[in-house]
């Protein structure tokens, strides 16, 4: 291919662009000029467009270099996906090479306007949720659409700092799009606003298994961090699921656990505020009402698997505690051998999560069993 | 006795009086087919010089008849435990390849390669372990004995049996890890050591092949049917994965996620027959819904819990699959969730028969297909599993099981004689 032709590609992909072409007519145009098929896939290899003759297969992952020529759809740290060609057997995908990288030039550009557009008015329909700004849910449903928003019904929250000894305005842009990475995988839209110096993720939470993910995601950034050998030392807090109006609850209760985590761990680590127990109730003060609320929460799956299985686990770790964790003497006031003891301790850190061997745990138990007394 | 080298295995051939060595391939159903060749021919074979009828294998070439190219596999010669007349018997796995000496896209074992590398780089270090179930029986479906788990039976040919079969593997150098009797009256396991995935499919193809022949020596016939039986445990192929030594916690979620969010898909390749499906119900434990577990016994995937686990049984698979093509399709779907970092949600803690309609779906936990046809239409509609298969053989096995299928459905059965012929 000569420059000339290249030249002229390029004009033709500027002409397309101006008419108001996008990936579909630009994928056109470059196989009208490979001779073959072309698609256009997403990050995750889904397809976006097709265009050209032949019998295209349904992916072109893993064709790079064999029945295909592939290069990646990006503008600047912006991702947007694959660009393919398939061409006939004998064809020359080396001279190929040019125009496809400058069709994908090209669609990248178009993609990147599309989603740049929105944005600003997206972060303001975040910025005035967590503000509280809407009276009820239909105002804020109302404003969602109007913004372009996709929103469902609950959220988890999670504040994220990057502490950088160099560089911070980089640190940050690589926190935003590692944090954008690890939350994409949600079904609904995931807002990203900055506030202070944490950047706040507000991840959609349709079902059971999106919040899970959604914390898991969460736990697992630094890990992700350090194995892209980022610089910063990530610490994070992440909210239990809040509904869409309580959204700047979950917020609060991020950047909570984020502060506490910093003080209790020193940083560099991810904490749940449900995880937390005890701490958040320290850290914010509570009254008597969320006190109550706070032992109840702790105590209902020890009560509940005792209502349910005839067991006396709140009673033995009551007792555990009460006698100074004397399991001997625990074991005769409940006349049981001290092995049943034992064994009921285990199931007690299994049915509550929390580990008895862990201070933080165990004063969360205590402090429940504290106030379950002075409260109720 | 394995060995690496061709000029070894000539002289291997030699020292054991090898007259007959059998060059083994798998079709795209993962049977054992072979040409025989005498040892007269080895140096030949070695060489890429013996080939066979391609249009006569299913699925293989399609249209016309092909000469193609059995390429042996030094690495696995090995001698059959048995002999043939005054001479051993040995056997070397093959790969397909096309006349002009390229690889055959039709060829399982060649798939098989092609995935371990393509996963090579989210999956380093990757091992793999089989446990493969199956039925002994004396004639019909009579059983041998009226065993269950870990059974000691005395006087029991179904025992005798299995031991003996395991011999015969060790002394085909393949590792077995342990045996034992399993759920239902006549039905044993045998547990392969970690190796490699393709040593790991090879021994499956020669497990079978070996336990037919050595079971008839006892008057029993060897049976990977998944599921012969109405009103017993069916038979299972559980794969353990075993993650290399840099893998941590992440990484296993990852495959989790991988594994379930395709297994759909590789439903199809895992559970191949139409009886593959009477053995996927709620009972016996087998694994009906797309969920993950510590502790589960009938989940879909289980992960012993460990400190740093590295360790994942996927649990649908059964015997009677090409154990190449869903190896393959296995390793495709847990490298894309390693791609994608593919989270597959919290592991559940008990029976997932338990789960009502509202609790699946705010768990995220689909239900795998209910007939070959179903797992058809969801391997259509996934591309990973499908180019983890290869154009080729995707179409080959596609067609094949739709014409079983078709079969199947025209069939009347003994069941609605028994339903309907008084009835109306």
């Amino acid at each position: 291919m000569t420059p000339d032709q290249i030249v002229e590609f390029a004009e033709a992909c500027a002409r397309v662009a101006a008419s108001g072409g996008g990936a579909k007519a630009l994928a056109t145009l470059l196989a009208e000029r490979a001779g073959g098929g072309v698609l256009v896939e997403d990050v995750d290899w889904r397809p976006v467009a097709t265009a050209g003759k032949g019998s295209l297969p349904a992916t072109a992952r893993g064709l790079n270099g064999g029945r295909a020529r592939t290069v990646p759809i990006a503008a600047g740290d912006a991702s947007f996906g694959w660009l393919s060609v398939i061409a006939e057997h004998d064809t020359d995908y080396d001279a190929l090479l040019p125009v496809l990288r400058l069709a994908a030039s090209a669609i990248a550009v178009e993609l990147a306007r599309d989603s740049a557009g929105g944005r600003g008015r997206k972060r303001a329909f975040w910025e005035r949720l967590v503000d509280r700004a809407y009276a009820d849910s239909t105002a804020a449903r109302e404003d969602a659409l109007a913004r372009g928003v996709a929103i469902v019904n609950n959220y988890v929250c999670v504040a994220l700092e990057a502490d950088a000894d160099e560089d911070p305005a980089n640190a940050g842009e690589a926190l935003r799009s590692l944090t954008a990475e690890a939350f994409r995988f949600s079904e609904g839209e995931l807002g990203l606003i900055e506030r202070g110096a944490a950047l706040v993720a507000i991840v959609p939470a349709a079902r059971e298994v999106d919040a899970e993910n959604a914390k898991t995601a969460a736990t697992l950034l630094p890990k992700t961090a350090a194995k892209r050998h980022l610089t910063f030392r990530l610490s994070g807090g992440i909210s239990s699921v809040v509904a869409l109006l309580e959204v700047a609850r979950g917020v609060a209760d991020a950047e909570a656990s984020l502060a506490i985590a910093r003080r209790i761990y020193g940083g560099g680590r991810i904490a749940s505020y449900g995880e937390l127990g005890a701490y958040p109730l320290l850290h914010g003060g509570a009254d008597a009402e969320a006190l109550r609320a706070f032992a109840e929460a702790t105590l209902a799956p020890l009560r509940a698997y005792d209502d349910k299985h005839q067991t006396e686990l709140e009673r033995t770790l009551r007792l555990y505690f009460s006698t100074g964790e004397n399991v001997k003497t625990a074991a005769a006031e409940l006349n049981v051998h001290r092995h049943t003891v034992f064994y009921r301790l285990r199931q007690i850190s299994e049915i509550s999560g929390r580990t008895l061997e862990s201070p933080h745990d165990q004063l969360t138990l205590r402090l429940a069993i504290a106030i379950d007394a002075l409260h109720t | 006795m394995h060995s690496t080298h061709k000029r070894d295995v000539i002289k291997l051939a030699k020292d054991h009086n090898v007259r007959f060595v059998r060059l083994v391939f798998a079709d795209i159903f993962g049977v054992s087919k072979n040409v025989s060749i005498p040892v007269s021919e080895l140096e030949a074979a070695l060489a890429g010089r013996v080939t066979f009828d391609g249009g006569s294998i299913d699925g293989f070439v399609r249209g016309e008849e092909l000469d193609m190219v059995l390429r042996p596999d030094p690495a696995s010669f090995a001698l059959y435990p048995w002999s043939s007349g005054d001479g051993a018997e040995a056997r070397l796995l093959c790969d397909i390849e096309m006349p002009d000496g390229s690889p055959f896209e039709g060829c399982p074992r060649t798939t098989l390669k092609r995935a371990v590398e393509r996963a090579s780089e989210a999956l380093p270090g990757l091992q793999i372990a089989l446990e493969a179930e199956f039925y002994l029986f004396e004639g019909g479906t009579a059983t041998p004995d009226v065993g269950s788990y870990f059974d000691f039976s005395a006087n029991d040919r179904g025992e005798d049996a299995r031991n003996a079969i395991v011999a015969a593997l060790q002394s085909m150098g393949i590792r077995v890890a342990s045996a034992h009797h399993e759920h239902g009256p006549g039905q044993h396991e045998i547990d392969f050591a970690y190796g490699d995935p393709l040593a790991a499919a090879d021994n499956m193809l020669t497990l079978r092949t070996v336990a037919k022949h050595v079971a008839a020596g006892f008057g029993l016939d060897a049976t990977f049917m998944p599921k012969p039986l109405e009103d017993r445990a069916g038979s299972g192929l559980h794969v353990e994965l075993l993650l290399g030594e840099e893998a941590d916690e992440q990484t296993m979620l990852y495959v989790v996620g991988g594994l379930l969010d395709h297994a759909a898909a590789t439903t199809a390749i895992c559970n191949p027959t139409v009886n593959s499906y009477k053995r996927l119900v709620a009972a016996w434990d087998a694994p009906i819904y797309t969920v993950w577990s510590e502790r589960s016994a009938n989940a879909l995937v289980r992960v012993p819990p460990a400190e740093r686990p590295r360790h994942i049984e996927m649990r649908s698979p059964d015997p009677a699959c090409n154990p190449y093509l869903a190896l393959a399709v296995l390793l495709g779907a847990a490298a894309d969730g390693v791609a994608r970092s593919l989270l597959p949600g919290g592991s559940l803690p008990g029976s997932t028969y338990d789960l009502n309609d509202r609790e699946r779906r705010e768990r995220g936990i689909g239900t795998l297909p209910k007939s070959l046809r179903q797992a058809i239409t969801e391997l259509d509609n996934d591309t990973v599993v499908r180019a983890a298969l290869g154009d080729h053989l995707y179409h080959a096995f596609r067609d094949a099981k739709l014409a079983e299928y078709e079969q199947y459905r025209r069939a009347v059965h003994p069941w609605e004689h028994r339903a309907y012929l008084r009835l109306y």
